[in-house]
């Protein structure tokens, strides 16, 4: 049973029931650390196996921004998705240091961890597919390939990256580094922060912030004064950054399985990407959109995307399948 | 040949006159030796320039053009202007088929539409070469022994009858012959394969090997795929891949080839690196504040 939830666990963080779609699922991890997850189920129990989506968010952020590309992705494909605070985030913090716990050799293995473990939970009824953002999709990429030489085997049907690209996470890190030193630790109230994340530009969709914004931050009352912080504060792990992406286009590129990738523009890819795009080895989508975040800012397309590449692999398989069927006839 | 787009009237008056001349070529259309094939262009003009500086002018030199002139690079509209005019100039000295990049759906994505709408100020231009597009043939068979397309083979098509026999006047399909023709791959596996594309099947050397037996050919020339050296043997010889976009995107480092078919059928490749050229290194990569 080292996939039940533990007992006595709840999450400590308030969230606006409002628009609690999901249900959430701490899971104790081989790893040692529990971490809550988020399932948005299918909406009608079928019979059929179908596909669930696990998605990894990016350094500094947490499982809920993924929300509204989950909600829109089980209308379309009507399978699982499912959403995980990594380590060191949302509701996963853990009494280490920052840059411990954001480091590859901390979070790799949880993630593959955490793998086995929805696998578990969907008892074979759902292929499942990673998901990731930037950070969250270098981990989706080595964790696609950790998985295919793991005993016993753990299956990976297909694996997404949005915005994860080596070459130009690596060109933009001192851009990266300086954006994230700027960025105010504290806000007054969660209206500071979610206008701070416009104006900035952080987020360009309000309701993307004042949807995405709360999960991402911690409430302190101290001397009957309030403040909101950041749950984690990225810059205090920035040793651990480099180490996120380095080989990863090369990995993913290689990676035997089928493979989307979605960018806001096709000039943020590096050259390996580009080389093996012009070889036909993975799919690519752009969703046009000036920021990183182009899962929060949009959703719509974001989750457009996901369902045709999902659906265009089952038709693929199906005409294939198809086909040598024709053949073995003939 | 100074890499200036043409006035909006000379693009239509172009492309009626390139529509009435490409509406009367087969979708495997004949060509004869000496013949130089070339692969894919996208939008480098500077480097389409070196290419002809290399291979020879028109009309002393015969060209065979494996689709993919536009999206991508900077100047997909000079390219393909230049391409149509030298089509309509001199019919018989050159072929130019459909890649999958000659689509509407692909140059929306990929730079073509958005080429279009800057330079004319509408999407018109865009319009008349999508129209245009899908009158390009989709196959080309030179000396009935090598038969030339984009991407490659189809578990649809046995026979070279059965290609003349598409309907090709149409948006490039999302399944089926025509689709597979421009989106295929050879594979080192055996047989028919799901292409990582999403689009057209892998197919395998015994598939190769199988399709010239039947058809009485000696190679299968295509394009569609970088390849370092700008060409590339595969299936025993059997399938050749020519790509004559050096450094692809401007930074991918490959070098480009062109692939020259003597009277005799003798072939060899000339490989040539990028021009140099004025202005592009200027446009640089959109900022983006964070990535990470």
């Amino acid at each position: 049973m080292a996939c039940a939830p533990p007992a006595g666990l709840a999450t400590q963080r308030a969230q606006d029931p409002s628009h609690a779609d999901w249900k959430e699922v701490r899971l104790a991890l081989s790893t040692g650390i529990s971490l809550p997850t988020y399932w948005w189920h299918s909406p009608a129990e079928s019979s059929e196996a179908s596909t669930a989506v696990l998605c990894l968010h990016g350094a500094g952020d947490v499982a809920l921004v993924w929300a509204p590309v989950a909600r829109r992705l089980r209308e379309r494909i009507g399978g699982t998705i499912i959403a995980a605070d990594l380590r060191g985030h949302g509701g996963a913090v853990v009494d280490e240091r920052l840059d411990e716990s954001l480091g590859l050799q901390r979070l790799l293995p949880d993630v593959l961890s955490l793998i086995r473990c929805a696998s578990e939970r969907l008892q074979g009824k759902g292929s499942l597919v990673l998901c990731g953002h930037s950070l969250g999709g270098a981990l989706a990429a080595r964790a696609a390939a950790e998985a295919l030489k793991a005993k016993p085997p753990l299956s990976v049907q297909a694996t997404i990256l949005l915005e994860s690209v080596e070459g130009t996470a690596a060109e933009l890190l001192p851009r990266s580094i300086a954006w994230m030193q700027a960025r105010p630790g504290t806000f007054k109230s969660l209206e500071d922060a979610i206008a701070w994340s416009l104006s900035s530009g952080m987020l360009t969709d309000p309701q993307a912030a004042r949807e995405n914004i709360p999960p991402r931050l911690h409430h302190e009352v101290q001397a009957d004064r309030e403040s909101w912080s950041w749950i984690t504060n990225v810059s205090e792990a920035i040793a651990c950054w480099p180490e996120w992406f380095d080989g990863v286009s090369s990995l993913f590129v290689s990676l035997p399985m089928p493979k989307l990738l979605i960018v806001g523009s096709v000039d943020r890819m590096d050259a390996t990407l580009e080389a093996a795009h012009m070889q036909g080895r993975f799919r690519l989508e752009v969703v046009p959109h000036p920021g990183h975040f182009i899962h929060e800012d949009r959703p719509d397309e974001v989750a457009e995307a996901i369902s045709k590449f999902l659906q265009q692999l089952q038709q693929q398989q199906k005409a294939f399948a198809k086909l040598m069927e024709r053949r073995a006839n003939a | 040949m100074d890499c200036k787009h043409l006035s909006e009237i000379e693009v239509k008056q172009l492309c009626e006159m390139a529509r009435d001349i490409l509406a009367e070529e087969s979708n495997v259309q004949p060509v004869r030796c000496p013949v130089t094939i070339s692969g894919d262009i996208h939008g480098q003009f500077h480097d389409l320039m070196e290419l002809f500086r290399i291979g020879g002018l028109l009309p002393d030199t015969n060209y065979l053009f494996l689709g993919d002139y536009v999206d991508r690079g900077y100047f997909s509209v000079e390219c393909v202007s230049l391409l149509l005019a030298y089509k309509v100039r001199y019919r018989e000295r050159i072929t130019i088929l459909r890649g999958n990049h000659e689509s509407r759906q692909i140059t929306q994505i990929y730079g073509f539409f958005d080429e279009c709408s800057r330079k004319y100020g509408s999407q018109s231009v865009w319009k008349m070469f999508t129209d245009l597009f899908d009158y390009l043939p989709l196959t080309a068979l030179v000396e009935n022994r090598i038969f030339s397309q984009h991407g490659g083979l189809s578990p649809s098509i046995e026979k070279l009858d059965d290609v003349r026999k598409l309907d090709r006047i149409q948006e490039v399909p999302h399944e089926g012959a025509m689709c597979d023709l421009l989106w295929s791959d050879p594979d080192d596996r055996l047989g028919w394969g799901v292409s990582p594309r999403g689009a057209g099947y892998t197919f395998g050397q015994d598939v190769s090997e199988k399709f010239n037996q039947a058809n009485g050919l000696n190679l299968i020339a295509r394009a569609h795929q970088l390849v370092m050296e700008g060409y590339n043997w595969t299936h025993e010889q059997q399938v050749v891949t020519i790509f004559s976009a050096p450094n692809y995107c401007y930074r991918s480092g490959n070098q480009a080839a062109i692939m020259e078919i003597d009277e005799k059928l003798g072939s060899h490749f000339v490989q040539f690196d990028p021009a140099p050229r004025r202005g592009e290194a200027a446009i640089g990569r959109p900022p983006v504040e964070y990535f990470l």
